[in-house]
């Protein structure tokens, strides 16, 4: 797997900082050398931050066909209403310029698809035999929003996590070790992407040794 | 969220916020308490860590790549089309300098006189200087002001102008006189008169000069340079209207009107004959 993995590296050949550079771009949203930078910098990332929201939505059509559209609709928001959230941006690290990019690529992608499946319902006529076999059944459809898959684990969960928190003799830190335990056991992050985000305040050693520990509580 | 009460669910930039660890210990732990028992922040605080995750899987690195190369033959095939475009933008606008240029350059050497005798002819299209009428000259009504009249050129550069033309005694006289300049303009009329096969329009012109400088010892000969261009050329009309005019002003109201008879008889249907018709009504009434 680990052969399979590149690490993401930011390009940062400027003098001028990715936080900086954002501002810039929001108090000059006409000079093309600076929009040209800001492409450089981030038109990778702004990709990336799509590709992703699409497949965590579940998305399997053509992602290059779409992925440029969505780009450019990032680079719509960031300008629109004379750059208003390229000047609201008050972040001061190579992070919250990602972060940044993030949810607002996150967000197209979720106007996108909320769009378009207004669009589906719209053009969906389901056959009167369909509803009806459906209702006689009386087994709600998997998309039907009553259904809830996590339901279950989340349950069970939440009850773990009261114990485990409840126990934890690293009382300081308790809540963001469950969190920890949660992330990893629940919603499936491998220790190393846990530390990789600053917030956690941890190595991958570190997540290690508090995954261990709870366990090992849990077991007890 | 679930049962317990941990507080509002977290805004999106309170969760990139706590990956980043910006956030203040109060509302840290806060978040943290939320999160903990929060299935949707959590599952929206796993979907950020997703989405800034550093690590791309072969797939997604495929698919990056794949799209940056389009991005860049795109930027590239822009970047060739705006110069092309720049490029045959720049072709129009020398090809434009070049049409104008070229047109006024045309078009000021067609307007530009290229005699003496057309600087006095443009400058008889400008404006009539007087009743009496000049040899070539096109019909214009007469426009009278109270004040001195303008001529509306710089008569100073064009008598330069003239110089360099190498205008001739007669072409300085016309000059002169249709500035009403009679001190200069008799000078080379006569000059021009006196030289031998001197035309019906030295004559002519002559006669206008004498007749509209005004001046009583001259008004007679006048008189006598436009029968002298008429015998030089009897069809000569502008001689023919010149002297019905001389016998208008000397108070001659018969043999005026058979002059504008006579001049009617040469041209019938220029606008000058239309202002002797007009005139020759004038006297019968």
């Amino acid at each position: 797997m680990q052969q399979n993995i590149w690490r993401f590296r930011r390009k940062n050949t400027s003098a001028t900082s990715g936080p900086d550079l954002v501002r810039e771009c929001g108090e000059k949203l006409t000079d093309p050398a600076l929009w040209g930078q800001f492409q450089f910098r981030f038109e990778r990332l702004i990709f990336l931050y799509l590709i992703r929201a699409l497949r965590c939505r579940s998305f399997q059509e053509d992602l290059e066909g779409i992925v440029p559209d969505l780009a450019q609709e990032v680079y719509v928001r960031l300008v629109q209403h004379d750059g208003r959230i390229l000047r609201s941006f008050r972040g001061t690290t190579e992070f919250s310029v990602m972060a940044f990019l993030a949810r607002i690529s996150s967000s197209v992608v979720h106007d996108h698809l909320r769009q378009a499946a207004t669009l589906r319902r719209r053009a969906q006529v389901v056959p009167i035999d369909v509803a009806r076999e459906s209702e006689q059944i009386g087994k709600p459809q998997a998309d039907s929003p009553e259904f809830d898959s996590t339901r279950l684990s989340a349950i069970l969960s939440w009850i773990d996590v009261e114990r485990v928190v409840e126990g934890d003799p690293d009382r300081k830190n308790a809540q963001r070790n469950a969190l920890i335990f949660k992330l990893h056991y629940i919603d499936g992050f491998q220790s190393t992407e846990i530390a990789s985000f600053p917030g956690f305040e941890l190595t991958k050693s570190g997540v290690d040794a508090v995954l261990a520990r709870l366990r090992k509580r849990i077991q007890q | 969220m679930s049962g317990r009460d941990h507080g509002q669910c977290l805004k999106e930039d309170t969760l990139t916020d706590y990956l980043e660890g910006r956030l203040d210990p109060a509302v840290r732990a806060a978040s943290e308490a939320h999160l903990v028992v929060c299935d949707n922040c959590r599952s929206h605080l796993g979907y950020f860590m997703r989405l800034l995750s550093d690590e791309v899987p072969v797939e997604e690195y495929t698919v990056l790549e794949n799209l940056t190369d389009q991005s860049h033959r795109q930027r590239v095939s822009t970047t060739l089309r705006s110069s092309a475009a720049l490029y045959k933008l720049l072709i129009a606008v020398a090809a434009s300098v070049i049409l104008i240029v070229s047109a006024r350059f045309v078009l000021e050497r067609s307007t530009e006189p290229k005699s003496a005798a057309e600087v006095v002819q443009l400058l008889l299209a400008q404006h009539r200087p007087f009743e009496a009428r000049m040899s070539g000259e096109p019909h214009l009504a007469i426009v009278r002001t109270r004040g001195a009249d303008e001529p509306g050129a710089s008569y100073s550069l064009l008598a330069a102008e003239m110089t360099r033309l190498s205008a001739n005694s007669h072409e300085m006289g016309r000059f002169y006189l249709l500035q009403k300049d009679f001190k200069r303009a008799i000078p080379y009329l006569e000059m021009a008169e006196r030289e031998v096969g001197a035309s019906s329009a030295v004559h002519n012109d002559l006669g206008v000069a004498y007749l509209e400088s005004e001046n009583a010892t001259q008004l007679s000969k006048a008189a006598d340079e436009f029968r002298h261009a008429l015998r030089t050329d009897s069809s000569f009309a502008p001689a023919a209207f010149n002297l019905a005019v001389f016998y208008e002003r000397a108070g001659a109201t018969a043999q005026a009107e058979t002059q504008w008879k006579v001049y009617l008889g040469l041209d019938a249907q220029s606008e000058w004959a239309i202002e002797a018709q007009a005139r020759l009504q004038g006297l019968s009434r």
